[in-house]
C-alpha cells in the first residue's frame, strides 16, 4: 500500500495553459537521473483566481537502495513544476525533500480494542491515509494480520477469530504502524478504533486528543517531523 | 518489498461512491489489478480514502497500468455510524484506443494528447509517435520536440499516433498539445493546447 501526499500549484500570472509535477525518488544522499526515467503528472485544475491546481501523488513506503542492495523507508523526494504559458514552457527550481518517518504504537491497557488503524494526512486532510495498525506478537502472514481485513470475505469470522487470538496475548496489546511525509512538515492523525466482537459489544471510533470524534477536523494529534 | 519495483507508466481514473444516506463516515476504495481471466490477488492492493466532493458523492484517482489485457478490481470499504461493510467486487477491462493527429501542413515536430475519461477530470498525458521516425517511443509527459529537421524530411501530411486508456465501454475525452520547436529561427517555436474550444473530442473504448 502506498501513502498520499498533495502537490498544489497556485497560477502566479495569466496565460498558464497546463502544469505539469515531474518527480523522483531515490536513497538518502543520491540524486535522480533524470534521463533515465521519472514520474510525471498533469496537475488537475480547479479553476478559481488566482487558478489553483493539485495532483495528489501516490507515494512508496520505501525505495529501493541498489548501492547496498535493500529497501529504505526514508528517501528523497525530487520534484519540479513545468509551466506552459504564452506559447512556451519554463521549470521551477528543482526541489528535494527528505521523506521521513514516524512510527505509532497504541497501547490498549484493557484489551478492548479489536481493529485499529492510524487516520493520517499530510499538512491537513486534503488526502487521508488509512494504515492498519498491528500487534507484533500476530504473526506477519496470519490469515488474520490486519492488511488482510479488508479482502477477507467473511468478516464475522475474521472478528471471532482476531477477538481470541488477542485475547490470548497479555495485556497491554500495543499496536503499531508507520506514518510518512517530509522533513518539516506536519501530520494530523487520528485513530481509527473498533471493538468488532463479540457481537454484542460492535463498537468504533474515530479518536483524538479530546476523545471520540469524527474522522478529520481539529480534533487530532499534529506531529512535526 | 524484496526487490526492486519497475514503475511501470500509469494513469488517473476516477473512482466516484454516492452515499445512500447521512451518516456514512468514511469511504475507501481498494483496488489491484490482474491478467485478464484470472482472479485478483489482493495481497499487495492499493487503497485510498475517496475525498467528499459535495454533497453525498465522494471520489478517488487511481493509478492504473497503462497496460491491455489487463482487469482492474475495485470495492468499497464503507464505514457507518454503527456498521462497516464491503461492496462486491467490480471487475473492469482495461483498454487502449489509439488517437491520431494529421498535420497536412507540417507545422509540427511533436504532439500531445491530454485526456480524460469524460466528465472525470482526471488529466492524463501521451506524447505521440510520429509516423516514419522509429526512434520516437511514446511518454507520459511532453516532448521537447527540438527535431525539425527530421521531421521535415518525412513525407506530408504528418500522422502522429499516440494512444488512451480506460475502462472498456466509456467514453475518453482528449486535445491535443501542438508543439514546433527546433526551428531554424527560435522565434517560430510555439506551442499551444487545442481542445476543440472546450469541447474536446471523444473517443469510445
Amino acid at each position: 500500500m502506498s501513502w498520499y501526499y498533495p502537490k498544489g500549484w497556485t497560477d502566479q500570472e495569466d496565460g498558464i495553459d497546463q502544469v505539469l509535477i515531474h518527480y523522483a525518488c531515490t536513497p538518502p544522499g543520491q540524486w535522480p537521473d533524470w534521463s533515465w526515467g521519472h514520474d510525471a503528472r498533469v496537475l488537475q485544475d480547479f479553476g478559481g483566481y488566482p487558478r489553483q491546481r493539485l495532483k495528489v501523488l501516490r507515494m512508496p513506503r520505501a525505495v529501493w537502495d541498489m548501492e547496498n542492495g535493500w529497501p529504505t523507508p526514508e528517501y528523497r523526494f525530487h520534484y519540479y513544476f513545468e509551466v506552459y504559458q504564452h506559447g512556451n514552457r519554463w521549470t521551477t527550481d528543482l526541489f528535494t525533500e527528505d521523506i521521513v518517518y514516524r512510527d505509532l504504537d497504541y497501547a490498549d491497557n484493557n484489551g478492548w480494542v479489536t481493529n485499529i488503524c492510524i487516520y493520517w494526512s499530510v499538512g491537513d486532510w486534503i488526502a487521508p491515509v488509512y494504515s492498519p495498525m498491528e500487534e507484533p506478537r500476530i504473526p506477519a502472514d496470519s490469515e488474520f494480520a490486519a492488511t488482510s481485513y479488508y479482502s477477507y470475505q467473511d468478516k464475522d469470522r475474521f472478528h471471532h477469530e482476531k477477538y481470541h487470538m488477542l485475547y490470548g496475548l497479555d495485556l497491554p496489546h500495543r499496536f503499531h504502524s508507520r506514518m510518512w511525509g517530509p522533513r518539516g512538515a506536519n501530520l494530523v492523525q487520528q485513530y481509527h478504533i473498533g471493538r468488532m466482537y463479540p457481537p454484542e459489544e460492535k463498537s468504533e471510533t474515530w479518536l483524538g486528543p479530546d476523545g471520540p470524534s469524527a474522522p478529520g477536523g481539529d480534533n487530532c494529534w499534529v506531529h512535526h517531523l | 518489498m524484496g526487490s526492486p519495483s519497475v514503475t511501470a507508466p500509469v494513469f488517473g481514473l476516477r473512482k466516484s461512491w454516492v452515499d445512500p444516506g447521512p451518516g456514512i463516515a468514511m469511504v475507501q476504495v481498494h483496488y489491484t489489478c490482474s491478467p485478464t481471466g484470472t482472479a485478483p490477488d489482493w495481497t499487495d492492493a492499493e487503497q485510498i480514502v475517496l475525498a467528499p466532493q459535495g454533497g453525498l458523492r465522494r471520489s478517488a484517482v487511481l493509478e492504473v497500468p497503462r497496460a491491455t489485457d489487463l482487469c482492474l478490481h475495485h470495492f468499497f470499504f464503507v464505514v457507518g455510524a454503527n456498521d462497516r461493510t464491503a461492496s462486491a467486487v467490480f471487475t473492469e477491462d482495461i483498454v487502449a484506443q489509439e488517437v491520431t493527429y494529421e498535420d497536412p501542413a507540417g507545422a509540427y515536430t511533436s504532439v500531445g494528447l491530454v485526456w480524460s475519461a469524460v466528465n472525470e477530470d482526471v488529466p492524463n498525458y501521451t506524447s505521440t509517435v510520429m509516423d516514419g521516425l522509429p526512434f520516437e517511443t511514446t511518454g507520459t509527459a511532453p516532448e521537447d520536440g527540438t527535431i525539425y529537421e527530421f521531421v521535415r524530411a518525412q513525407p506530408l501530411p504528418h500522422i502522429f499516433r499516440g494512444r488512451v486508456w480506460g475502462v472498456r465501454g466509456t467514453p475518453i475525452r482528449y486535445g491535443y498539445h501542438l508543439i514546433r520547436h527546433g526551428q531554424p529561427d527560435p522565434d517560430d517555436n510555439t506551442e499551444r493546447w487545442d481542445d476543440n474550444a472546450g469541447a474536446g473530442w471523444t473517443v469510445q473504448l
